[in-house]
């Protein structure tokens, strides 16, 4: 029961796949500068970095963790070489839905943070802060609508696109997590 | 399947309630990053389904997050050394 990669699909053809790896690696890449950038801004600014850090909720931001990896078991389940149409479909479905959910305690998140964006003492912290996880927040929302419209027409090579940048979108969460919260 | 997500889950609870319970420091965060590692070499190789694909496209991904894990490290150690 392993997951179907693009290659094995049998409906991609190279240039799909070309495209689809162009793809990840610009995500990575532009996601990769944003947090190396926040890495050596939190050197520079050291003091309001661990200031302005008290004001998120590393506790609502661990939820979202596990928002997104359950969102992820899922998409992997739709990827599966032997789920059936109907299976591909229900798992899209709720994989989306876990999607929608993390976008929801985003937003919850940004609320109680958005007051303390404005303070100078905090540096370029919240600056980078809203840019990184908000970029990810609109890939989710992007990545959540179009395993809605897959789970519509599920075919081979599209289950296997949406779900591999579904993939992408929640490995970036999982490395995003602990150095813009916790570091 | 199944067994992967749950592992992914309780690794994902475990760094933050270990960050939560003991604080940020050194000692904490470097097990929580060793766990990110972990984590991303389940999504890649089980989730994505690299497990028997090209060293390229099994490694290229798990690098990447290696590479962050790293950097991150090397931030603890420099703010570390400036503190001390």
């Amino acid at each position: 029961m392993e997951a179907r990669t693009l290659s094995e699909s049998g409906a991609a053809p190279d240039a799909d796949a070309f495209v689809l790896w162009v793809l990840v690696w610009s995500e990575l890449a532009a996601f990769g500068i944003l947090l190396v950038a926040f890495l050596v801004a939190g050197i520079v600014q050291r003091q309001a970095f661990v200031a302005a850090q008290d004001h998120l909720d590393p506790l609502l931001a661990g939820m979202n963790t596990l928002v997104l990896l359950t969102s992820g078991w899922q998409a992997a389940l739709a990827g599966r070489t032997d789920a059936s149409r109907h299976e591909q479909r229900r798992s899209l479905v709720i994989a989306a839905f876990f999607g929608f959910l993390f976008c929801a305690i985003k937003l919850f998140e940004y609320r109680g943070e958005i007051g303390a964006a404005g303070e100078a003492t905090y540096g370029v912290f919240f600056e980078l802060y809203f840019i990184i996880t908000g970029f990810h927040l609109l890939h989710v929302v992007f990545g959540a609508v179009i395993l809605l419209l897959v789970a519509w027409q599920p075919s081979p090579t599209n289950v296997t696109l949406i779900t591999t940048l579904w993939h992408v979108i929640d490995l970036i969460w999982v490395s995003m997590f602990p150095i813009v919260y916790l570091v | 399947m199944n067994r992967i997500w749950a592992i992914l889950l309780l690794l994902a609870l475990a760094g933050v309630a270990l960050v939560l319970l003991a604080g940020r420091s050194p000692f904490t965060l470097v097990p929580v990053f060793a766990a990110t590692l972990f984590k991303s070499r389940l999504i890649v190789l089980d989730f994505m389904g690299f497990r028997n694909a090209s060293f390229a496209l099994r490694h290229g991904l798990v690098a990447w997050a290696l590479a962050l894990s790293l950097a991150a490290v090397g931030k603890l150690l420099i703010t570390g050394m400036i503190a001390s």
